[in-house]
């Protein structure tokens, strides 16, 4: 499958947030979206979801443009984590997860339906909080939750906005594996809005940057995420070291000027 | 891709099957909770069906109700007073109680999910005052508006049908779909939030509430009277003309509602997942509204006003059989009816062979029921 964005202008109210925007996206990619606070990420992801018509320009599935997609088939082929979650009511973390099916039913859920929300749950580590209500569970748990019921809707590609940050570290590591074992070993997508760029740096199979309502780099992580791109984008002095395990970005904290 | 994707059965041991079958229990438990209500209905229609001002013994009444059922095939089946008091008075009066409960009950379980808010209930998006303020203006201005004509009655599928009240009720049902006509063309602007949406319900509410304000101040006695007791509501004088009309458009609706209750589970996760997920949400939620608006005011114009149950009967059950609303709407409805029609009993039978208001023992019933789920919950199991 192929997502591809092209002159993309995107805003609220007749503000420009996003413009002239270009870019392809192929199953089997990990793509990470960086950029500041308000520069556009979000905007981006609810764009390319469906869930925000742009203001113009195009965006395209196989060449289809999404508008012409049917609402459930589109929903088959992008799934969407937001980035704050939410819950109403008395809902089991099973019965949430199962809203991923949608798409799928008509009114009932097959056997077939519920073997894959339990594939879903063991995915994401919470299979033992099947019968909690969500609203009992931590934030990070939550989160697991919706992106689990990104996995039961079983689409090609996966677009989470900054899915690892209520998570701890070892659920940030697990999240990002899970998502680099559907691109590479299960040829689906990903899109994922990050803000940690070490993540970026060791998961994706390509960044995009995203900084005064365009955007300022696209390319592998090594080539993207670069001292003067940080010391550009985010205003931060850094320092990127290589050793034998990875690639890390090294942020320059003010404390250390004193300490010289 | 796409559906053949979804055909993938995955199967991961014991453990996957633990989750599914816990799953499956519970929607056991709730079908379960669903008959229990059911019958908890049933008894209380009987027992209102025999118990008033005049006992009927069980079998008497359970003979005539089986005789009415089959459209009077055998007869003569008790005596003649017995049949006329519950077919001609209690049994149209106690399907109208079912009837207003269940609507009441599907309509606050609908609102509620639609705006994600356990507050929101027709009270609260104001049709329950738009109808008073309806039923106000045709009891104070009906006669300037029909002149003699007003206290005319006509005889209608053999149900005679006063002028007074059929302007009344239509006038009530009018101004209810109309306080959400108008949270509706609020809704057509683009990026309205669901807070905005129920706070436009409040605020047309106060707008109906000075305008009934009015109304009542410029009523002379006896209309004042009138006023007052159409809005503390009540089921006497129901005849079966009213359930021919209530009967199918409860029906239809109802099953409208269930039909759109899997978008309404997947809108619990948020507007942008549904959306996401295929679902039109703007276009779901005014349907949602116009539909639970349109049986909580056709019940209400015949009834007057009912409160309490519209925000209490779907929050009950949200604690009894969880979010999924095709388990809640159903529910709803049986508990709605189910407090309606054990509340209407106690206040025919408290004062016989008078009646008090069945609002009186509706908020007592209902307020004790709510004190013990909500203080017999174990810890972490509430919001």
């Amino acid at each position: 499958m192929k997502l591809s964005v092209s002159d993309l202008r995107q805003g609220y109210y007749g503000k420009v947030v996003l413009e002239d925007i270009n870019f392809e996206i192929r199953t089997g990619e990990l793509v990470s979206i960086l950029g500041p606070n308000g520069s556009g990420k979000s905007t981006l992801i609810k764009t390319i979801c469906n869930v925000l018509n742009p203001m113009s320009g195009n965006i395209c599935i196989d060449d289809v443009c999404i508008k012409d997609i049917d609402k459930k088939e589109f929903a088959k082929r992008i799934a969407y984590v937001p980035q704050t979650t939410m819950n109403f009511g008395y809902s089991t973390v099973f019965e949430t997860v199962l809203i991923g099916r949608r798409p799928y039913i008509q009114w009932n859920y097959s056997d077939n339906d519920l073997s894959i929300v339990s594939h879903s749950l063991e995915q994401m580590h919470i299979k033992d909080l099947h019968d909690k209500y969500v609203t009992a569970l931590s934030g990070g748990q939550r989160q697991r939750v919706h992106i689990a019921r990104a996995l039961a809707q079983n689409s090609d590609m996966f677009v989470l906005d900054e899915p690892t940050s209520s998570l701890d570290l070892k659920h940030q590591i697990d999240t990002m594996g899970i998502m680099k074992d559907l691109t590479s070993k299960q040829d689906k997508g990903a899109v994922v809005a990050l803000h940690d760029l070490n993540l970026a740096m060791n998961y994706s199979d390509r960044v995009i940057v995203l900084c005064n309502k365009g955007i300022y780099a696209d390319g592998k992580p090594k080539d993207v995420i670069t001292e003067k791109m940080i010391e550009d984008v985010y205003g931060v002095r850094s320092k990127i070291v290589e050793d034998e395990i990875g690639t890390f970005v090294h942020p320059h904290w003010p404390l250390w000027d004193d300490r010289e | 891709m796409g559906e053949d994707e979804s055909e993938r059965v995955y199967r991961n041991g014991p453990e996957s099957d633990l989750a599914e079958a816990s799953y499956r229990k519970l929607q056991m438990r709730r079908l379960t909770i669903i008959f229990g209500l059911a019958i908890v209905t049933f008894i209380g229609m009987i027992a209102a069906l025999s118990i008033g001002a005049v006992d009927i013994p069980f079998f008497d009444t359970a003979a005539i109700v089986i005789n009415k059922i089959f459209f009077g095939v055998f007869g003569d089946v008790s005596n003649y007073t017995y049949n006329r008091i519950i077919a001609d008075i209690r049994m149209p009066r106690i399907i109208l109680c079912v009837l207003t409960g269940a609507s009441l009950g599907m309509a606050g379980a609908i609102m509620q999910g639609l705006l994600r808010n356990p507050l929101v209930s027709p009270f609260t998006l104001g049709v329950s005052t738009a109808s008073s303020f309806g039923a106000a203006l045709a009891i104070v201005f009906g006669t300037s508006l029909l002149g003699a004509a007003y206290y005319d009655s006509y005889l209608f599928l053999g149900q005679e049908i006063t002028i007074d009240e059929l302007l009344k009720t239509v006038s009530a049902f009018v101004f209810g779909m109309l306080s959400i006509a108008v949270v509706i063309i609020i809704s057509k602007r683009t990026n309205v939030s669901r807070s905005t949406l129920i706070l436009s319900g409040v605020i047309i509410s106060y707008i109906f509430q000075s305008g009934l304000m009015l109304t009542k101040f410029l009523s002379d006695d006896a209309q004042l009277r009138d006023i007052t007791m159409w809005m503390m509501g009540g089921f006497s004088g129901t005849t079966w003309g009213v359930i021919l009309i209530v009967l199918p458009i409860v029906l239809i609706c109802g099953l409208l509602m269930e039909k759109m209750a899997v978008d309404i589970n997947a809108l619990s996760s948020g507007d942008d997942v549904a959306s996401n997920l295929g679902i039109n949400v703007k276009s779901l939620r005014n349907r949602g509204l116009i539909l639970s608006t349109l049986i909580a005011s056709t019940c209400i114009a015949f009834t007057g006003t009912i409160g309490f149950i519209g925000l209490m009967a779907p929050h009950l059950c949200r604690m009894l059989v969880g979010n999924d609303h095709r388990y809640l709407i159903p529910a709803s409805a049986l508990l709605g009816a189910a407090i309606l029609v054990v509340s209407d009993l106690f206040a025919r039978i408290i004062l016989r062979p008078s009646e008090i208001p069945v609002g009186v023992i509706m908020y007592v019933i209902g307020g004790i029921f709510f004190m013990w789920l909500v203080f017999g919950k174990k810890a972490g199991e509430s919001e």
